[in-house]
């Protein structure tokens, strides 16, 4: 690697990070309107949004929504990743193709699609409706991250399981099971954080009772933006960054981003 | 996870008894009967609940699509008879000029920004993949990561502060004395703010593909004199091409479809395709004409991404085709 690589990828990355830098700086501002440079410094924005009902209730939901969606995900995707397993060929790759529609769609017609059934259904504006939403789109990626962690299984541990006189439901308890650990932990963290920050779809999906935090933020950004709006943003920033600290230690991961095969 | 040691005596140390009388219970109620269920049938039950979960979003966009192809009678606010009206509207009807110009606006911003996205990715997915020092490669994951992570919102309020007049832009333009200076409402904020979500992911999905590449290649290609950029051109780009391939796609599919970015950044002035089916579902109320911008949404991605897939496969028929004429020609 040169030292130029080195150079431009600093450049790009001090580039990414520069808004939530300002962001950052920003959310400690006294001012009663947002204006850089901030004329006071203080931690007020921090305390008012904990302080503000209608914020922090926000917040919560959709803390609420990300984990559920997470939770849907691992329920119904684990099964399916592993009976897609067993299958071949050309059928293997339907089903799999069909599983991550949520990708192949685009979000926002992904969310006018999910709002005509809802509306249907007539449960359009529950939490939990929005929760389901989230987990159909974002299956993906609890699909791909157990995948790199099934291709990287050790099969003679099973072998030695089961020759060693362990059932076969044993064998997937304590053998399988751990093996996969990795890659549902890194695929359960990264959809409960991107349901808990997601807007596209939740901003179709969701009414006054039920919006959660992205919407709650978009809708007085146009208001104009204040120091507390920085603040709730700076909550999200210090999420991503526990989860991204969290997942870079693990395993899968690794195996999920380096994987051999693109 | 830490592998038991088979040589570690205190690792192989039997588990509590307590535990172990658990997982004794749990196999006879659950493992223990083996009932004898066919193999097609235990697959099927396995996929089954996913595949109703999905069906939701497939049973969804199927209606769209229904929609899509009739007429809408404003009036009784009902649906009118099969007619390809509202692709007419959108396409090639008279008046039709104001969704073409936002479709073609997305399309051009998309391509602007995919390309750059790759530019700016390959350094940074070179660093992440090459450095020897433990620490950068995780600051750089993090630091890709993070934006990527904390939501289209948080992303597009950073940009607002940052290129806004009240921002870091409108003082540094003041203290220049060109006064109060904003990019918001402009395609270069647009184009900035996305590559801010794009490049990240660029750069994650380029990881594989910069992984391959054996550094040896590099050096051999230098030893026989290269200059570094020829060697970049002839040794690096082709070997990452199925990634850029990869990456270019989903670059383009998510910045064609982006709503937060535009709305935020573009001050409403320069809406994509999202901003408008949103426009047309709920302040227009026309469900028909919307269903029918999202699908020619959804058709344009589709179709790109075929191209940029058949390209690649193109290419690698030509690279195959040149390698065996000069194996032809060397044994001749």
């Amino acid at each position: 690697m040169s030292r130029f690589t080195a150079l431009c990828a600093g450049i790009v990355l001090i580039f990414m990070t520069l808004p939530t830098i300002l962001t950052a700086i920003l959310s400690v501002s006294g001012d009663a309107t947002l204006a850089f440079p901030p004329q006071h410094w203080s931690l007020h924005p921090y305390l008012a949004l904990l302080e503000d009902g209608g914020l922090r209730g926000a917040l919560l939901r959709s803390l609420q929504a990300g984990a559920e969606s997470a939770l849907l995900c691992l329920i119904f995707g684990l099964p399916a990743m592993l009976a897609l397993q067993r299958l071949r060929g050309a059928l293997a790759a339907a089903v799999l193709a069909f599983l991550t529609l949520g990708f192949a769609a685009p979000l926002a017609v992904s969310a006018v699609a999910l709002l005509i059934v809802y509306y249907m259904l007539g449960i359009f504006g529950s939490l939990h409706a929005l929760a389901l939403a989230l987990a159909i789109v974002n299956l993906p990626f609890l699909l791909y991250a157990v995948a790199s962690s099934l291709a990287a299984i050790d099969h003679s541990l099973e072998e030695a399981s089961l020759t060693l006189g362990a059932s076969p439901f044993l064998t997937f308890l304590l053998v399988r099971l751990p093996s996969l650990a990795p890659g549902m932990m890194t695929g359960t963290l990264l959809i409960f954080i991107l349901g808990a920050t997601e807007f596209m779809v939740s901003v179709v999906l969701t009414n006054v009772n039920s919006a959660t935090l992205p919407v709650v933020m978009y809708g007085s950004l146009r208001s104009g933006p204040t120091p507390m709006l920085a603040a709730a943003g700076m909550y999200y920033v210090l999420l991503a960054l526990i989860v991204v600290l969290a997942i870079t230690r693990s395993r899968a991961l690794q195996q999920f981003l380096y994987r051999r095969s693109s | 996870m830490a592998m038991p040691d088979s040589a570690d005596p205190a690792v192989v140390a039997d588990p509590p008894a307590l535990f172990v009388r658990l997982l004794g219970i749990a196999d006879r109620v659950f493992g223990g009967g083996q009932i004898a269920m066919p193999a097609a049938l235990r697959i099927a039950g396995g996929l089954l609940p996913a595949i109703i979960m999905i069906g939701v979003l497939a049973w969804g966009l199927a209606l769209l699509f229904w929609y899509s192809i009739h007429s809408y009678d404003a009036f009784a606010d009902q649906s009118g008879p099969l007619s390809p009206i509202e692709y007419a509207t959108l396409l090639w009807a008279k008046g039709a000029g104001f969704y073409r110009t936002i479709l073609i606006r997305t399309v051009l911003l998309s391509l602007l920004t995919t390309l750059a996205a790759l530019v700016l990715a390959i350094p940074v997915a070179t660093l992440i993949i090459r450095t020897r020092s433990n620490l950068l490669r995780i600051t750089g994951l993090t630091l890709c990561l993070v934006p990527f992570l904390m939501g289209d919102i948080v992303r597009a309020f950073g940009w607002l502060i940052l290129l806004g007049r009240e921002g870091l832009y409108g003082w540094l333009s003041q203290s220049l004395g060109l006064g109060q200076r904003t990019l918001i409402g402009s395609a270069l904020g647009i184009w900035l703010g996305s590559l801010q979500t794009i490049v990240p992911v660029a750069a994650l999905i380029l990881l594989p593909a910069v992984r391959r590449i054996d550094p040896d290649l590099e050096q051999a290609a230098a030893t026989l004199g290269a200059a570094r950029w020829r060697c970049f051109v002839l040794v690096n780009l082709p070997l990452m091409a199925p990634g850029l391939v990869s990456a270019g796609i989903v670059a383009f599919a998510l910045t064609m479809t982006q709503y937060a970015i535009p709305d935020i950044l573009g001050g409403g002035l320069l809406p994509f395709a999202a901003n408008t089916i949103q426009n047309v579902f709920f302040t227009e109320g026309n469900i028909y004409l919307g269903s029918a911008l999202a699908v020619v949404t959804l058709a344009v991605v589709l179709l790109t991404a075929m191209v940029f897939a058949l390209g690649l496969g193109l290419l690698r028929r030509w690279r195959a085709g040149v390698q065996r004429r000069q194996a032809v020609e060397i044994a001749l």
